[in-house]
């Protein structure tokens, strides 16, 4: 029924970093798609290479990294044939990123006014003082009551969650199709970080934008996520519709990090069931997952799963699921 | 970018100043008496009479307690007279010493920080850029072998290599910049590169540091991820807050510059205050070593003032 191609489509995308004489994988061969409107949750532990993920897409990390896939295709554009400059002119505009820590997402040099005249300029050239009005409506957007005073600020003068309201009214004046949020909420108190997601479900909506929502944080995306992702090892382990990756996981890695989030929620200490922490050695073959997983079989030491159908638009990869 | 710089501290600064100046010069006094040596001797010769010792002490009231001596000089100083040299030519006034010899001083320093700061710009930022590689080496060894270079040595290298080998520069002499300012930027070119050579490795060496250090802060991916231009991104994201660390170590590194200057002047044969002052110093003219140290002081203090209300326009989080 619908003949043109998805948003975003990434093909096996292998990232790993020099280290020494060694390289280190911290992506192994990641696959998905993002549907136009789709905010697709990206979740894991620290060290499962969500992060990473996000910044290979955006070509973001030093020079150490080297990033590798058969296929990312923006609106059927391969983006792996773009060299760096023809790159760099479809960044802000078309792919953009929202990050961890607002506190250093801004030149500590030039006040919130100078980061927005040139993000607006990004996008269009305005003549002469015009910018002004737009930052500050754009910043009226964002839920910033004083735009005039804000404007004439210094990052250091101002809250981490009024310096991620002014880095979201940024990166929405340069109305990107794809909004790459790495946990942006993780550096924030309760109260602002409620505001801040919705803020960006708000925008998402109003320009049309898709998202890839990276976190760590179960509750918040089944807030926000229409589609989940979960990552071990660098790996997806479980893809599909948020409502069934959350209320019926079908990878053990998926359903431990469910039961953790569960636990945390009832303010029991901390999960029993997955001992053992991620982000040691990868076993050359088998399954990533067999030295911690509760329901390991012997074959899972030896073979290396692919992703099973489990559901509608629903994957795993486990060989609890038949082929 | 205009943010007006409070009274208050500049006025508490210039009160420092003054305070450090007379310390400065209390220091210079009593460590000038306490050593050895007897201007009337340096004067008058190892043949002198007791008797004209002693005319030439009451002459310059050198039998007075020292405490005496320092509170009458003082409080000409403070009116700007700093009396008569006691060696130059019976009697010279030592404002019109140095008046005619500071601007060469001046012209030497500013020529040698001029070029510390240029080469140090362009070799700093090209080995940050090239981090690891064959360029970024090369200009890190040639930091460390201009840092390791003493100015005296490096300057009878120079004169060696290019005044008297390929007779490129003039060995010796000065024209001054008052008479011909291209005569004064010719000749003062060997003098001024051996006094630029270690500033301009040390300040390579801090910028680079200060560039690495501020190329992987998350601001600048941020910049990266915007899409901006990466001259853009360098220049208002990298360089201008690599630049704080970067001038402060200049601030620091000025009295360098003077002490620089002491030696190049005797080297190259340059009439500045720092050979005046070994002159002086060398024939026991109390009150000529006095003003030449009080000169150099001054020269300090204002450009660390300087130095630090740049700094603080630099800096936001400063003020």
């Amino acid at each position: 029924m619908n003949a043109s191609p998805p948003l975003l489509e990434v093909m096996n995308l292998r990232t790993s970093f020099a280290v020494g004489q060694r390289r280190v994988k911290a992506v192994r061969g990641v696959s998905f798609t993002i549907g136009d409107e789709e905010v697709l949750g990206l979740i894991g532990e620290s060290g499962s290479g969500k992060t990473v993920t996000g910044m290979s897409l955006l070509r973001l990390l030093p020079d150490h990294a080297a990033i590798e896939a058969d296929a990312i295709r923006f609106r059927g554009d391969e983006l792996t044939a773009h060299d760096e400059e023809s790159f760099r002119k479809l960044r802000g505009v078309q792919l953009a990123m929202i990050f961890q820590d607002p506190v250093g997402s801004f030149n500590p040099a030039k006040t919130i006014g100078w980061h927005l005249e040139h993000a607006i300029l990004r996008r269009s050239e305005t003549d002469g003082k015009a910018w002004r009005a737009e930052a500050e409506s754009l910043l009226q957007d964002v839920g910033i009551r004083a735009p005039e005073r804000v404007l004439s600020s210094y990052p250091h003068q101002l809250s981490g969650g009024m310096l991620q309201r002014a880095l979201i009214a940024m990166v929405i004046a340069l109305r990107p199709a794809l909004i790459i949020a790495d946990e942006p909420t993780t550096n924030l108190d309760n109260l602002v970080e409620r505001q801040i997601l919705e803020l960006i479900r708000v925008h998402q909506r109003r320009l049309k934008a898709s998202v890839l929502f990276v976190t760590h944080d179960l509750a918040i995306a089944e807030d926000i996520c229409d589609r989940i992702a979960v990552m071990y090892a660098g790996e997806i382990v479980e893809i599909g519709p948020a409502d069934a990756v959350l209320r019926n996981p079908q990878h053990p890695y998926a359903a431990c990090l469910l039961q953790t989030s569960i636990s945390l929620a009832q303010r029991q200490e901390y999960l029993f069931e997955l001992a053992g922490e991620p982000g040691g050695k990868i076993p050359d073959e088998g399954c990533a997952f067999a030295g911690r997983c509760p329901k390991v079989m012997p074959q899972c030491r030896t073979i290396h799963p692919d992703m099973r159908a489990v559901g509608p638009d629903h994957q795993a990869r486990c060989l609890l699921h038949g082929d | 970018m205009a943010r007006a710089i409070s009274i208050g501290r500049v006025s508490s600064r210039l009160g420092g100043v003054a305070l450090l100046a007379l310390l400065g010069s209390a220091t210079v006094f009593f460590v000038m008496r306490a050593g050895q040596g007897d201007p009337a001797i340096a004067v008058l010769g190892d043949q002198a009479t007791p008797e004209a010792i002693a005319a030439f002490h009451k002459k310059w009231m050198l039998d007075d307690p020292l405490v005496i001596q320092f509170w009458r000089w003082l409080s000409s100083a403070v009116m700007g007279d700093f009396g008569l040299s006691m060696t130059v030519a019976g009697g010279t006034p030592i404002m019109g010493l140095i008046g005619s010899r500071l601007p060469n001083t001046l012209f030497i320093g500013a020529y040698a920080l001029v070029i510390a700061v240029s080469v140090s710009l362009f070799a700093g930022t090209i080995s940050a850029l090239r981090h690891g590689k064959f360029t970024d080496t090369a200009a890190t060894s040639i930091a460390v072998l201009g840092i390791s270079m003493p100015d005296f040595w490096l300057s009878y290298v120079l004169v060696y290599g290019l005044a008297l080998g390929l007779g490129v520069f003039p060995s010796y002499g000065f024209t001054p910049p008052a008479q011909s300012l291209t005569g004064a930027l010719y000749s003062g070119f060997l003098p001024a590169l051996a006094i630029a050579a270690p500033m301009a490795a040390a300040f390579t060496r801090i910028l680079r540091t200060a560039l690495l250090e501020t190329l992987y802060r998350d601001h600048v991916r941020v910049a990266r991820s915007l899409g901006y231009r990466d001259a853009f991104v360098f220049i208002h994201f990298v360089l201008r807050n690599a630049l704080i660390p970067y001038v402060t170590v200049i601030g620091l590194q000025i009295r360098y510059l003077l002490g620089g200057t002491v030696v190049v002047e005797r080297i190259f044969g340059i009439p500045g205050v720092g050979a005046l002052m070994v002159d002086a110093a060398f024939g026991r003219d109390y009150p000529l070593v006095q003003a030449c140290a009080l000169t150099f002081l001054l020269s300090v203090l204002l450009v660390n003032f300087v130095v630090d209300l740049i700094c603080a326009a630099l800096n936001p989080r400063q003020n």
